[in-house]
């Protein structure tokens, strides 16, 4: 066991999985020599190989273009996109080709290709850099959409994600890279995708989260624990597809549902949680679902990130909205 | 043998096209492939060529006409097409599949036969059915006058009025019948036998009566109850509402004395916070409440109902007087809803405007004090120059909970509001 | 005053000087450049032609089962032979091609059944599920997205140390517009990918002409900015077309890189299937003119000079590719009827869980 950040994690996470399967290739913007930009592929470059390691031109497309034809080559393409703001320039390759790939072939060709990217509010970028663009990901069939919480995930999560036979985007959000550490076993090890987990049992109510927000909903658990209210978090890890049995079995239990996203309100990953629930479970409820999230604004200027931003604060708000309904 | 031929979509969803003219005649012998018609859609002018060999039977549209697509335009006589229904738009129709006609969920809406809609989250409804008990009758006690899991439950215990129960709160009391005389209730019931019953007629007890009958079993067979009997002298306050009863009409109110009631009765429970509480007997805890519902029993055709001026320390005494009146149409219209009897403070019965004095008016449970207003009459007494005067005195009964307030606290009570009504203006001030 | 720093005038013209077009024959098969004629044997140029009046007669048929309704999207390709069959007549069976959707003879010819292309244009499933063996993508509808696939095709068999297998890819002027198209070439050259990218400049995108897409003289000069060689093509003659197009590929898989082929063309009927009236926008003078460029009318020239193809071989051949082309429409025909549950499955390797009960839901649909 070590003691790791969450970009020492997938780090590790890459290593191993590259030394293991010859396969696997990393590229994108700045991930060579330098690294990339957060130092996700530090030292693999000196390790692999530029074959296996390449800065590709600045040109999000290209790169969404060669993992395309590099998996098709029978490789298994581990494209950054440096920023998650910078999707837009790659949506076709990604949703209108990777996704559809199984699908328009009808089985006979499928897209083992990963889509990492830094995304997430809370870090002072400038635009375009924060957004919480999942849910955007989410809405195309045929992608798989996964965001960690916690270095150990990360690790295994990834590794699942590189192993995957499908496309899968996998976002990694900016504030956890490196602000807390957690036991992470050495060797390799995977965590299932569209499997999520019970991040802290209760019995009151049930708060679920995904990425940065689940650190959140823990400190309001912890808080609300002396008030004698007993919180359960549970932390999405897949986005698309969701892992509604481990929800609904939840909200059987504490009849209350709080849904937590740092993305706007509007469409998106809480409000597709919310309904399904909704229809699943609506016999068990006590009290409506409650929905923390950004206000449906673009993502904000700097300085107002932190207005902007849902906090512990909230989603303590919330939970006593719902237990007290 | 004929082929019919269909027009097929030859643009990119197109609906219907001209036939612009007829390439063949009757009769003339095609081969697959050959041009048979121009068909001028939204876009363009397209060629339609012959699906099949044959030999053109008939033409079904005019040239000139336009056509939906699938709607057949010419017979071909062709090999291996006996009366042929099938055609080349035969794959593009395939995908609408036909709607399955959902059963009509009418049997649901069957099961309630009252309009009124319940407040209650899915989950309760759901315990409720479990349970076989119909949601409709029993008494919402939760926030927003939500029926709440523990209702059902109170319900099936019995612990709980229906709602047609909870309106009922005593008036007939005038009698002044102790109330020993009510709580001495056998259970064992017997029938009324008299033998003069040729002179009787006998009327079922409406379901409100029934209801109104329990409640008042229930009150008096629960709270052993203190009744207070005194008098005020109002003067003041009957030049007070003199002065303002003219400004209340021109804004539509009607001031009567029960507004200055209100207000009183509310700055009493502020300072004996015991008169604004309930007994729990599940956990035997008092149960103070930090808002002030008051309220105003009226009598109606259908029988007793006590809709509540809720949050009434919140409200003017316009507000209050309007809200009295409004509440007061309803009652007689049938129209309270549940929510708006709900979570009451203390009651006010008010007889003096039928020309009533004391009284002991019973208590609605689970509140533990109820006001009974009387009559103002003009009564001989002793001023404080210690001169003999006529003054108009109203009549006040005060009965209380004694399991909750003691009588030295009623009474003083009772002290606080007859200072506060025989001068308003501490009302102003206090109130 | 002193002197300018850049004549930009003469270096606007420099350019265009440096993309003449390569011709070998001229329109009516006369050979004007005998030094580059390609080793072809007598065989193999009949093969050649045949192809092109395949193509021809595959053109033909699929325009008359569009509008008999028995076809669903198509794109013309008459006029096109050349810059088709001629620059596919070149690669190996090996070679990975990327099309467009106007480029369904060259899929054809590299191994898709025609039955599957009739499919495809009538959007059924099978029409995309392709032979293992058969190296290709399925048409690529987004125009310009299949230079950037290409380019990561051809990248991986560099990795893969693939000898003798190459990539190509096909667009047209318009797609020569799209930021793909050069993101592709730009990626191949900065990975020196063994990729052959062709413009297949036909004058129009939909209606909108050539000189509308860019300023750029040439097409072909897109390729200096991303480092690659780019030639521009007599698009009408297919002996140019070959012999451009072997030595691309040749280029290419001997670990130079890509090269980029303008190829200069011309489609003699509408857009597409879908209502386009090319009368809208495209004069009569300009039909005439491409017309008389035929590919199949130089070469024919060209071959019966050579003694080598008669006008009885070539009824013959159409008769026979009719016969194919009527058979598998037939085929088509008895395709099986598509199933929701079927694509739900395709979705994923493993369905989740939102779409478990989805395919619960449309099987029991799909069972009555």
């Amino acid at each position: 066991m070590a003691n790791l950040t969450m970009i020492q994690a997938i780090t590790e996470a890459l290593d191993q999985e590259m030394s293991r399967d010859e396969k696997v290739l990393l590229f994108g913007e700045d991930v060579g020599k330098n690294g990339g930009v957060f130092r996700a592929t530090q030292g693999l470059f000196d390790k692999y190989g530029e074959n296996r390691v390449n800065d590709t031109p600045l040109a999000e497309s290209g790169i969404g273009g060669m993992a395309f034809g590099l998996a098709v080559q029978g490789f298994r393409p581990v494209m950054e996109i440096q920023f998650f703001g910078f999707i837009f320039e790659v949506m076709d390759s990604i949703v209108g080709q990777m996704a559809r790939t199984r699908y328009r072939t009808s089985g006979n060709l499928n897209l083992p290709a990963v889509i990492r990217s830094p995304f997430g509010g809370g870090v002072h970028t400038p635009e375009m850099h924060a957004d919480s663009l999942e849910g955007l990901m989410a809405q195309s069939p045929g992608l798989k959409v996964v965001i960690p919480s916690n270095p150990h995930d990360a690790k295994g999560l990834l590794t699942s994600a590189i192993r995957d036979e499908d496309p899968v985007v996998f976002l990694e959000h900016m504030k956890l890279y490196r602000s807390f550490r957690d036991e992470v076993p050495e060797e390799q090890y995977t965590v299932p995708l569209g499997k999520a987990a019970v991040a802290k049992e209760g019995s009151d109510v049930t708060v679920v989260a995904y990425g940065y927000m689940v650190r959140e909903a823990l400190k309001a658990a912890e808080k609300l624990e002396k008030d004698n209210l007993s919180v359960e978090v549970i932390d999405l890890r897949t986005v698309s597809p969701v892992d509604y049995e481990t929800i609904i079995k939840s909200v059987e239990k504490t009849g209350r549902m709080v849904m937590v996203q740092e993305a706007q309100r509007q469409a998106g990953v809480g409000n597709t949680v919310i309904s399904e629930v909704s229809q699943r479970a609506i016999l068990s409820l006590e009290a409506p679902i409650n929905f923390v999230s950004a206000p449906d604004t673009v993502y904000p200027f700097g300085q107002a990130e932190n207005v902007w931003l849902p906090n512990a604060k909230d989603i303590t708000k919330a939970i006593k909205e719902t237990t007290e309904f | 043998m004929a082929f019919i031929f269909k027009l097929p979509d030859v643009g990119e969803g197109m609906a219907e096209g001209e036939i612009v003219s007829w390439l063949v005649s009757e009769g003339d012998t095609i081969e697959e492939g050959d041009s048979i018609a121009e068909i001028q859609n939204d876009k363009s002018v397209e060629e339609l060529a012959s699906p099949v060999d044959g030999t053109i039977k008939k033409f079904l549209v005019e040239p000139g006409t336009v056509a939906s697509v699938g709607d057949p335009i010419v017979e071909i006589d062709a090999e291996g097409h006996e009366e042929d229904t099938d055609s080349a738009t035969a794959e593009t129709e395939e995908t609408s599949e036909e709607v399955e006609s959902n059963p009509a969920k009418e049997d649901a809406v069957e099961e309630s036969s009252s309009n009124k809609r319940v407040l209650a989250m899915p989950s309760v409804r759901q315990f409720a059915r479990d349970k076989d008990v119909d949601i409709n009758l029993v008494q919402a006690t939760g926030k927003g006058g939500r029926v709440t899991r523990e209702d059902i439950t109170n319900y099936l215990e019995g612990g709980q009025t229906t709602v047609e129960e909870e309106v009922a709160v005593a008036e007939e009391s005038e009698k002044r019948e102790s109330k020993q005389a009510t709580s001495v209730v056998s259970k064992d019931v017997k029938p009324f036998r008299s033998g003069r019953s040729d002179e009787e007629t006998r009327e079922e007890m409406s379901t409100t009566r029934k209801a109104i009958a329990k409640a008042m079993v229930n009150s008096t067979t629960t709270i052993p109850s203190v009744a207070l009997f005194d008098e005020v002298n109002v003067t003041k306050l009957m030049e007070h509402r003199t002065k303002f009863k003219t400004i209340a009409a021109e804004n539509d109110v009607k001031l009567t004395f029960l507004p200055y009631v209100v207000k009183a009765i509310i700055s009493v429970m502020k300072k004996f916070p015991a008169l604004n509480s309930s007994i729990d007997d599940t956990t035997d805890e008092v149960v103070y409440k930090n808002y002030f519902n008051i309220g105003i029993a009226a009598d109606t055709e259908q029988g007793l109902y006590v809709p509540v001026v809720s949050d009434a320390d919140k409200k003017s005494m316009f507000n209050i007087a309007s809200e009295i009146t409004e509440l007061g149409t309803k009652a007689h219209e049938g129209k309270l809803k549940s929510s708006d009897m709900a979570d009451g403070s203390i009651s006010i019965s008010n007889i003096g405007s039928v020309g009533g004095g004391w009284f002991t008016p019973i208590i609605n449970h689970p509140e533990v004090a109820i006001l009974g207003v009387g009559r103002i009459a003009k009564k001989a007494i002793v001023n404080d120059q210690g001169e003999v005067e006529a003054a108009p005195m109203l009549a006040l009964s005060l009965v209380f909970d004694h399991r909750v307030i003691d009588g030295a606290t009623g009474q003083k009570a009772m002290n606080e509001l007859k200072r506060l009504l025989a001068d308003p203006e501490l009302l102003l001030m206090e109130g | 005053m002193a002197k300018q720093p850049v004549d930009y005038g003469a270096l606007l013209s420099s350019i265009e000087a440096s993309f003449p077009m390569v011709q070998i024959l001229d329109k009516d098969g006369n050979v004007v450049n005998k030094d580059i004629m390609p080793d072809l044997s007598d065989d193999e140029l009949v093969e050649l032609m045949r192809r092109m009046v395949w193509s021809r007669v595959l053109h033909d048929r699929s325009m008359a089962l569009a509008r008999q309704g028995r076809l669903g999207f198509y794109a013309p390709t008459m006029g096109q032979e050349a810059s088709q069959l001629a620059s596919h007549f070149a690669f190996k069976k090996q070679d990975w091609l990327y099309p467009g959707y106007r480029d369904i003879p060259q899929l054809i010819q590299h191994g898709l059944p025609v039955s599957k292309a009739f499919l495809w244009s009538r959007g059924h499933a099978e029409g995309n599920n392709y032979p293992e063996d058969l190296h290709a993508m399925a048409p690529q509808i987004i125009i310009g997205a299949q230079y950037i696939q290409a380019m990561g095709n051809a990248v991986g068999q560099k990795f893969a140390g693939k000898e003798d297998e190459v990539t190509f890819t096909y667009t047209g002027d318009g797609g020569s517009s799209q930021g793909d198209v050069y993101e592709g070439m730009n990626f191949a050259g900065r990975y020196k990918a063994p990729i052959v990218f062709f413009i297949q400049n036909n004058g129009y995108a939909i209606s909108t002409p050539r000189e509308k897409q860019s300023s750029a003289a040439t097409l072909a000069q897109k390729a200096a900015a991303a480092g690659i060689p780019g030639v521009q093509v007599d698009g009408m003659d297919p002996l140019a077309m070959y012999a451009v197009t072997k030595q691309a590929r040749e280029w290419a898989a001997a670990g130079n890189g890509p090269v980029l082929i303008e190829t200069i063309t011309s489609r003699f009927g509408p857009h597409s299937t879908s209502g386009d009236d090319p009368t809208r926008y495209r004069e009569q003078e300009s039909f005439d003119y491409w017309e008389q460029r035929d590919p199949l009318i130089r070469f024919r020239n060209y071959l019966k000079e050579k003694g080598l193809w008669t006008d009885e071989t070539e009824e013959e051949l159409i008769e026979k590719t009719k016969e194919e082309i009527k058979q598998a429409a037939k085929e088509a025909d008895q395709a099986p009827k598509m199933k929701i549950s079927d694509f739900l499955k395709n979705m994923h390797g493993e369905p989740g869980q939102n779409t478990v009960d989805q395919i619960k839901e449309y099987e029991a649909k799909e069972s009555k």
